[in-house]
């Protein structure tokens, strides 16, 4: 189920330049770990409904009133060549359709 | 050295000042961490200026607050304004937080002195803290042996009597395990009743920040003052902060199930045999005990592969965030694919890169089902049958780790063999329970000779303060817990 | 479009800007065109340990849209993470919603211009957070990000493939934006891209059921470019499939220049996006009873307006007119509700108070002359007390004075109709008198002097006598 081309796979769907020198180890490490979690699929969970937070509490939406953070560009965007006029500046997308996951919403 | 509790109040009293609280805890850093590196940083000048403005205050005839003039260290993963927050990772280098955790704001409102930042796995990833970016923290009982994680650094540094507390975080037990194996009282409050705000993420539906003590009081007395409503935190509780001080300590008509489930083969059998008189001292309080037979708890050994599947696909989407853009050391690529792949392959230590992987793999298209849902499904009976065992018992006891302090280096190479520390920590986490670990003695005998051992007791949802009143009842009965000769020693 | 043996299917994707005044999930302005990155803040730009706050407008917006789409309203508000990697999207995650929608099976009727009815299901309309926005200055090596819009809220409401024309899908669009401006949940103003859309189309064989493969063409930013940019893609595909090729499942671009669609790029794989519940967010409770407040505090949509408007005799270009802008219905609404005849309000409003909103520049909302003012000066002129003419007078007269009374106005300008019968009568009596010429040649058989005869009394009368009754006593009169 796990095979270096998986792993590259995920790799890059996690954008993980990884160090091919130790790809072999992490596939070895995934099998081995997969293999020791195996136990979960023998459990019958037929009707289970899945638990996605630890408890069962609704949340409490907040007021919409604006709550402006003072100095946002000093604090929050990167400085020196990382930045210009106020934007954040990344490397030049050419194509803007390099991978399926690069989109806007 | 005194507890916090002694401490606050002698500074409130004006007995003490905070001030020279804060100069001797900073000389036990300088004399004692070499040894051990549960430090990150500290920066001594701006405690002393706190200190100074504790005093000041108590001069004036203010009341500081019920953490007056305490030193206490937080674990770098929690946010203080302006302050650096690395979460042992090299992608956060240099990285300074923008604002402060809702846990620390709490801390200083009722007076105490921040001193320092305490090591801990990369993103609190590990049960040894040996996967942190700058080095591996060691054990004040045994330097060559490891302090547990991920809290280790908070851990050492409160078994070395460095601080009286510390604050940690614990996602599947890296609060509980590392205070077992450095011999201290360590907390994990029941999901949402601490404000994760301000916590670098690392599995979110199971993150919680607790206390680790030298006294079982300490860590009460730190919940009180941490646990509570944040509305800016949506899966925080609403409603009163919890009362752990004012709770009774007492151990009469407490009902303790002892499940077998929980004793596994890997189990070292001094530890069981150490957690065995831990029990004998709590009946002797007056709490009925009950061996609950193999079978009650059935899916509880699940817990090791239901949790890391969880956390490492929480993880896995919690780290996505770190690619350079906005913060941290980026990495120039060929475009911006290879800037991503080279900065976040470069960023990441191994085991995160590992479990980033683990993560991404259980959520994907083809395997989510099986693996991730599956999880989730399998998360659900295990919190049944813990709530349910909880219906008849006040509190489930059972070791808190399966191993004593291991060798540095022990545990490395096998991940599923590090990944086993949790064994036992796990399921509370995946049922968001309070569970708390205190020391229950030293091995007599086999590989963790002479040193520490932690009974853990696990409580219902909610029932924050009555599990930190079985533990300061337990300390109560057991007598002080052993201590390391850096505990005790006089330099300070 | 050249008649061929296809059919086009077409579905929308519509992502509308929710009006709240902070984002979804912190609480930066939600506000448009301020400096980069000034809207921001720790939560926005993804820092480390920060956590969703979500905002309860956005919730009741959403609601309120979901009502105005006929869907169903789920009692409960989950949030789920969508993870993919680009440089807008600071979490590297968005926060969207993938298997329980807040708002779902609902339907939207629209008309063409034809007056024609049409009828669309909504799939669902879900909520999510935008991303921010990169800007590829052309002489820059370089590419700029700002994250003021990142994290405000959206709803994106997905139409089942009901169109069948560009024309349909450029009507749905355009009753849908005001329909959802009508309900004040979004400025829906696509310049601004508050209101923007992605357009999905297939081919198939005229009177098949089956589905032909789609493309989708993204971030359309005017109804003119979507019927653009499906005309193309239609072309596109019917010469593919007339050519005995194969359409293939693709992501297209759009040129507003050359108005043609290409080949973006293709999707051997569907994206994995990697969906699962927010574990920052505990379900949100969507009670009845709320769901029942919102649906009270819904103002009527412009459909049930029109149906009315149409129903009371108002001409369907009137109709269409006052609904164009909300304001301007909603002030009609205002002239109705005061009693006014629906017919000739609409024609009313849409000659003087225009003309007044004009020569002011402002909005009709913001005359001095009110909607129920207005009403009275309309009876007016229905009831024949005043001219037209007059009513144009009075009207500019009640701008200057808010607290002025038509009634007393018009007195004062001295402008009622004399429709008392005797009054009028001694107006014609002297005319007849004056003007014995024409007279004589009336009663020869030039009937048509009638008219300069009716015009020498109105001036007699300064335009005060009632034409009508000024007629019919000049006939009666003539007679004798
Ligand atoms: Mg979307
Ligand atoms: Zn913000």
């Amino acid at each position: 189920m796990v095979d270096p081309q998986v792993v590259r796979q995920i790799a890059e769907l996690a954008r993980l330049g990884l160090d091919p020198s130790k790809n072999d180890s992490l596939v070895s490490d995934l099998v081995s770990l997969l293999e020791h979690f195996q136990g979960i699929q023998e459990v019958d969970t037929e009707g289970v409904e899945p638990l996605a937070h630890a408890h069962d509490l609704p949340g409490t939406p907040e007021e919409d009133v604006v709550e402006p953070f003072k100095n946002p560009r000093d604090r929050l965007t990167p400085e020196g060549a990382h930045s210009r006029e106020g934007f954040i500046v990344v490397q030049r997308i050419l194509d803007e359709t390099i991978a399926d996951d690069l989109q806007s919403p | 050295m005194s507890t916090a509790v002694e401490i606050a109040g002698r500074v409130r009293s004006g007995e003490l000042d905070a001030v020279d609280v804060t100069q001797a805890a900073l000389q036990r850093i300088d004399k004692r961490d070499g040894g051990i590196h549960a430090y990150l940083n500290c920066d001594a000048q701006a405690a002393l200026t706190r200190a100074e403005q504790i005093s000041e205050s108590v001069q004036n005839g203010e009341d500081p607050g019920c953490l007056a003039g305490v030193p206490i260290s937080l674990k770098d993963n929690i946010a203080l304004e302006g302050e650096t927050l690395t979460a042992g990772s090299r992608i956060l280098e240099g990285y300074r937080a923008p604002y402060t955790a809702h846990v620390t704001e709490r801390l200083l409102q009722e007076g105490a002195v921040l001193l320092g930042r305490t090591n801990l796995d990369e993103f609190a990833m590990g049960a040894s803290t040996e996967n942190s970016a700058w080095g591996a923290t060691h054990n004040p009982w045994d330097t060559t042996r490891v302090p547990g994680g991920s809290s280790g650094g908070s851990a050492a540094a409160v078994a070395a009597g460095i601080v009286p507390v510390a604050l940690g975080s614990e996602t599947g037990g890296s609060i509980r395990q590392p205070a077992a194996l450095c011999g201290i009282t360590g907390f994990k409050p029941t999901y949402g009743a601490v404000s994760r705000r301000g916590l670098v993420a690392f599995g979110s539906s199971l993150d919680q920040i607790g206390p680790l003590a030298a006294h079982a009081e300490d860590a009460a007395l730190v919940f009180d003052v941490i646990a509570g409503h944040d509305p800016k935190d949506a899966t925080s509780f609403a409603g009163d902060r919890a009362g752990a001080m004012a709770e009774p300590a007492t151990f009469e008509n407490r009902r303790i199930a002892i499940p077998e489930d929980f004793v596994d083969d890997i189990v070292d059998p001094h530890v069981l045999a150490t957690m065995s008189a831990a029990i004998a001292h709590m009946e002797e309080a007056g709490a009925i005990t009950k061996v609950i037979s193999r079978g009650r708890l059935k899916h509880i050994h699940l817990s090791i592969p239901v949790y890391y599947l969880i956390a490492s696909s929480e993880a896995a989407s919690n780290l996505a965030r770190f690619d350079g853009v906005r913060y941290g050391p980026r990495k120039e690529g060929d475009d911006l694919l290879a800037s991503y792949l080279a900065t976040r392959g470069e960023g990441f230590g191994a085991e995160v890169q590992r479990r980033i992987m683990l993560g991404t793999f259980a959520l994907s298209a083809g395997y989510a089902q099986a693996w991730y849902l599956k999880d989730l499904q399998v998360r659900r009976i295990i919190r049944d049958e813990l709530t349910d065992l909880l219906t008849e018992f006040d509190f489930i006891a059972a070791p808190t780790s399966p191993f004593g302090a291991f060798p540095l280096g022990e545990k490395t190479a096998d991940p599923y063999l590090m990944y086993l520390c949790d064994l036992f920590t796990a399921p509370a986490c995946l049922a968001g329970l309070p569970s708390v670990s205190v020391p229950c003695g030293l091995a007599p005998r086999g590989p963790y000779k002479g040193l520490p051992i932690g009974l853990q007791l696990t409580g219902r949802a909610g029932e924050d303060h009555r599990v930190l009143a079985a533990a300061r009842t337990f300390e109560a009965a057991r007598g002080e817990p052993e201590r390391c000769p850096l505990f005790e020693s006089a330099d300070a | 479009m050249t008649t061929t043996a296809f059919e086009p299917v077409i579905g929308l994707e519509v992502h509308v800007q929710l009006a709240t005044s902070s984002k979804m999930f912190c609480r930066c302005p939600a506000e448009f065109g301020a400096p980069p990155n000034t809207h921001v803040c720790p939560v926005c730009t993804g820092q480390p340990g920060t956590l969703p706050r979500l905002n309860g407008r956005a919730i009741e917006l959403a609601v309120r849209a979901g009502l105005v789409l006929n869907c169903t309203i789920d009692e409960v508000l989950k949030f789920d993470r969508k993870n993919y990697f680009y440089p807008d999207l600071p979490k590297g995650y968005q926060i969207s919603q993938y298997d329980r929608p807040l708002c779902s099976d609902g339907s939207f009727t629209f008309h063409t211009e034809d007056g024609a009815d049409h009828q669309v299901t909504i799939q669902r309309a879900h909520l999510e957070e935008d991303s921010g926005k990169i800007i590829h200055p052309p002489d820059l090596g370089m590419s700029l990000v700002d994250l003021n819009r990142a994290g405000t809220p959206l709803l994106e409401i997905v139409s089942g493939p009901d169109l069948r024309s560009p024309a349909q899908a450029s009507a749905y669009l355009q009753d849908m934006r005001q329909a959802l401006r009508y309900a004040e949940v979004s400025e829906c103003d696509m310049e601004k891209g508050s209101f923007r859309c992605d357009a999905n189309v297939s081919l198939r064989p005229k009177g098949s059921s089956e589905m032909g493969t789609r493309t989708e063409t993204k971030n359309l930013n005017s109804f003119r470019f979507v019927e653009q940019a499906l005309t193309s893609e239609i072309e596109r595909q019917t010469a593919i499939l007339e050519g005995g090729s194969k359409v293939v499942q693709a992501t297209m671009g759009f040129n507003s220049d050359t108005g043609k669609t290409h080949v973006q790029r293709t999707k051997e794989t569907e994206a994995d996006y990697r969906y699962f519940p927010e574990p920052d967010l505990p379900r949100f409770d969507v009670t009845a009873s709320q769901v029942q407040n919102i649906r009270q505090s819904l103002p009527t949509s412009p459909a049930d307006r029109r149906e009315r408007y149409l129903q009371n005799g108002v001409a369907l270009k009137h109709a269409q007119t006052l609904l164009a802008d909300k304001h301007l219905s909603d002030y009609f609404e205002g002239v109705l509700a005061s009693g006014a005849p629906p017919p000739a309000a609409a024609k009313w409003v849409l000659t003087e108070v225009l003309r007044l909103a004009n020569d002011k520049s402002v909005q009709v909302e913001e005359l001095t002359l009110t909607p129920k003012r207005t009403g009275e000066v309309i009876e007016m002129v229905e009831s024949g007390e005043i001219s037209l003419g007059a009513s144009r007078v009075l009207a500019t007269a009640l701008d200057q004075d808010p607290d002025a009374s038509p009634r007393a106005t018009a007195e004062k300008l001295d402008i009622f109709q004399a429709s008392e019968a005797e009054d009028i009568e001694a107006f014609v009596c002297d005319v007849l008198e004056s003007e014995t010429d024409v007279v004589k040649r009336y009663r020869d058989g030039q009937e048509g002097l009638l008219d300069a005869l009716i015009g020498s009394v109105m001036k007699c009368s300064k335009g005060k006598a009632n034409p009508h009754t000024v007629r019919s006593l000049l006939i009666a009169k003539l007679k004798d």
